[in-house]
């Protein structure tokens, strides 16, 4: 494979996704509410958009699964099919599929998919089989696979005849033009003839959307931030000198100028690496109809403040906890209509999603108005499992965030949903590594509500610069506990045992940071000095430091992937002196390098 | 490299430069730029021909020192010492070398095959010999093998 079609191939994988996203959004509008013109329109289009090019860039499985349901939206504009509940759960699958080869072919561009079932099904749909009869999701599918079993040979001249006509170009080429036709005959009955723009832009806010996108590669983007905080660390050199070396009133005035201007440009830099939540929080409705149909509740998913805006990689890492959340608070949270209306309650459960941004950070809450979490089950749950002791006295907000200790669910059943034993420490997890923080408030009988705090951006985060032997050195403040000094009183080493040292009457042991990095080997002399106490897997412990310098805000700049990753370096970052400097992740250092011999209690410091 | 054998011609361009007093080449497409010795932040750990890390205009770039990674005794009066700046294996690297002399014409009808034995360790790093109009020799390094990077990890 050349390099162009290479380069065609992956374009188009990312436009497609663009384009199945757009649907759903459509097909999930199109279940609550009565189609409009205007959507059909822009489904059909979607449709022929992504036929047209999976055929043109040689997707071809693709484009044979996008033909089908071409003609089965077109059939619903005709309305010569209702859109029954079945017509759009083999929507959802057609676009599931699709997502699902994308995928594959990111792997493997010459992947080969088993789309049979899709295709079966929307035949089936396109023969006139598109009643609900006896429709729960699942069994319908399930009905669906039987039947085709049954319908075998009706089915086997269908699709031959179709891929007959798919197979023929010439009669290909009629048929997509005949379709084009239809289209546009479509569209002088919706009254507004459309602009051709529409199609390119791709945009959902059709009301004030004037500006058109590009596509920008993210390496690009990045580098722009980098000269530009370059040339910031430049204009701080030329500022201290304004008024005090510099003279000249001009040069001054344009000093104090460009200043106010690379303000404006860093934050305008900063922004280009921000999308909004939309997308995500999207997905999270289709997340909240299929499991709430598999566990037969009835929820509905309301969104706020999707327009928020956060750094690429956020959005990213953010969906997976997300999704557990929001698939735990339908599992757990959530009660079944039977339930809610027994309590009084509205038979409809409601799971809120809320974005907003406080300071620097981006908070996500996640509300259900369920049956809330009974702290004395916790309790004893953490009892059971050992993570707290009879007599420990912790209030109940902080028994509850026992959830997320490791090996902690308090569902009896193992459920498909959720609760595999892994869960909300996973979630906490990965939301402590993007640096932020996840807390959970409960009341019984009312809900629960989550509460993630993330940074805005992945590229800045709040640093401890620190000294030790002769080197400087970034910490992520989020993994700064707290700062000791360490003295004869509360310290003690054992010769080939370690340094230890008594923090609040719990004992955590010591490590040379000079050490560890090899800068110098000596750690037998120390009898004071400072140590950063932060926590892993393992449980607390303190780094020995020389100096906390100060806290700043660095930059984080990508390492080659030849120290990457290396020796707890998870970066590198320019300090005012413009000396580059490298971030270390404590956790990362000193992952797998300890184990308490003994369990040590869980210290609710999260 | 084989198309260019085709064109007896034209040859390849060469960066010439000075370690010790050894003489060595790069191909010119791969530098990016020539700067002096930077200030760089010692990479904890490391191999001792991994000078650190140093700030390129806001990009952050791991320097290699070549007179100790290829052993050899550096030059006594460093005034001369460069660093040049090369994109090998699509990362950009900073090369430290004793000097930099001139750009060359390298015609493959000079060019002759490096003897490799156990003993010559360096041999694995270069390329072949050329032999100037000048009667010098000048070794011309592949810097793909001799800057692969993800090497450091696994030696460190």
């Amino acid at each position: 494979m050349d390099d162009f079609e290479l380069e065609i191939k992956q374009e188009f994988i990312s436009e497609a996704s663009d384009l199945l996203s757009e649907a759903e959004e459509v097909f999930l509008t199109l279940e609550n509410s009565t189609p409009t013109e205007e959507m059909l329109n822009q489904l059909f289009r979607v449709a022929h958009n992504l036929k047209g090019t999976s055929k043109a860039v040689g997707f071809d499985q693709i484009a044979e699964l996008t033909h089908h349901t071409e003609n089965l939206i077109l059939k619903i504009q005709q309305k010569e099919i209702p859109l029954t509940s079945k017509v759009i759960d083999i929507l959802f699958s057609f676009k599931d599929k699709v997502e699902e080869m994308l995928e594959g072919f990111k792997e493997n561009l010459d992947a080969v998919f088993d789309i049979n079932s899709v295709v079966t099904g929307l035949e089936l749909i396109l023969a006139g089989q598109y009643d609900d009869k006896d429709t729960s999701t699942a069994e319908a599918m399930l009905a669906v696979e039987e039947e085709s079993c049954q319908l075998d040979e009706e089915l086997e001249s269908l699709l031959s005849a179709d891929f007959e006509q798919a197979s023929r170009p010439d009669t290909a080429v009629t048929e997509v033009d005949q379709l084009t036709i239809v289209a546009k005959e479509q569209e002088p009955e919706d009254q507004q003839p459309e602009p051709v723009k529409k199609e390119t832009t791709r945009s959902n806010n059709k009301v004030d959307d004037t500006d058109e996108d590009i596509r920008v590669k993210l390496s690009r983007i990045n580098k722009v931030n980098d000269y530009i905080g370059e040339l910031v660390i430049l204009q701080t050199v030329l500022e201290q000198k304004r008024g005090v070396e510099i003279k000249d009133d001009l040069a001054n005035s344009s000093i104090s100028q460009m200043s106010k201007i690379f303000k404006e440009l860093q934050s305008m830099a900063m922004s280009l690496r921000m999308l909004p939540l939309r997308s995500t929080f999207q997905r999270m409705q289709r997340i909240v109809r299929d499991t709430s149909k598999i566990l037969g509740k009835d929820i509905k998913l309301e969104l706020r403040g999707e327009e928020t805006e956060v750094d690429k990689k956020v959005v990213e890492y953010i969906l997976d906890p997300l999704v557990h959340i929001v698939r735990n608070g339908i599992d757990h949270g959530v009660e079944s209509p039977e339930d809610r209306t027994a309590a009084g309650k509205n038979p409809q459960g409601i799971i809120e999603l809320f974005a907003f941004h406080e300071g620097s950070n981006l908070i996500i809450q996640i509300t259900d108005d369920g049956k809330g979490i009974d702290p004395s089950v916790v309790r004893r749950k953490g009892i059971e499992k050992g993570i707290i002791s009879e007599t420990t006295n912790i209030s109940d907000q902080e028994v509850i965030q026992l959830i997320f200790h490791p090996g902690f669910s308090t569902k009896e059943t193992v459920s498909e949903v959720s609760g595999r034993g892994v869960g909300m420490d996973v979630v906490k997890t990965n939301i402590e590594n993007l640096g932020g923080k996840v807390t959970l408030q409960s009341k019984i009988g009312v809900g629960s509500s989550f509460r993630i705090e993330l940074p805005l951006t992945l590229a800045i985060v709040d640093g401890l610069i620190i000294e030790t032997g002769d080197h400087k050195f970034a910490l992520p403040i989020s993994q700064v506990n707290e700062i000791v000094q360490i003295s004869n009183e509360n310290f003690a080493s054992a010769t080939n045992g370690g340094l230890y040292y008594k923090l609040r009457g719990n004992i955590i042991p010591v490590f040379s940071l000079t050490e560890k990095l090899g800068i110098s080997k000596s750690s037998h002399e120390i009898t004071e000095g400072t140590a950063i106490v932060t926590e892993n897997k393992d449980g607390k412990f303190a780094v020995l430091i020389e100096n906390v310098l100060y806290k700043q805000q660095v930059v984080i700049k990508e390492l080659g992937n030849d120290i990457k990753g290396y020796n707890g370096i998870t970066g590198a970052t320019i300090l005012a002196n413009g000396k580059p400097s490298f971030i270390i992740d404590l956790k990362e250092l000193y992952k797998d390098f300890f184990k308490l011999s003994n369990n040590t209690h869980f210290d609710i410091a999260c | 490299m084989e198309n260019h054998n085709d064109s007896k011609e034209t040859g390849l361009r060469y960066l010439e430069f000075n370690i010790g007093k050894e003489k060595y080449g790069v191909e010119l497409l791969t530098v990016i730029e020539v700067i002096s010795i930077p200030e760089t932040t010692p990479l904890p750990n490391s191999p001792k021909y991994i000078n650190g890390i140093m700030n390129l205009r806001g990009q952050i770039i791991t320097v290699v020192d070549l007179r100790t990674k290829l052993n050899i005794e550096p030059l006594p009066e460093q005034n001369e010492s460069a660093t040049i700046i090369v994109k090998v294996n699509n990362v950009q690297v900073g090369v430290i070398v004793d000097s930099i002399n001139k750009v060359i014409n390298v015609i493959p009808s000079d060019l002759s095959e490096i003897v490799s034995t156990s003993k010559n360790k360096n041999s694995k790093f270069i390329n072949s010999i050329y032999k100037s109009p000048e009667d010098y020799l000048v070794f011309l390094l592949n810097f793909e093998k001799l800057l692969d990077l993800e090497e450091i990890a696994q030696v460190a």
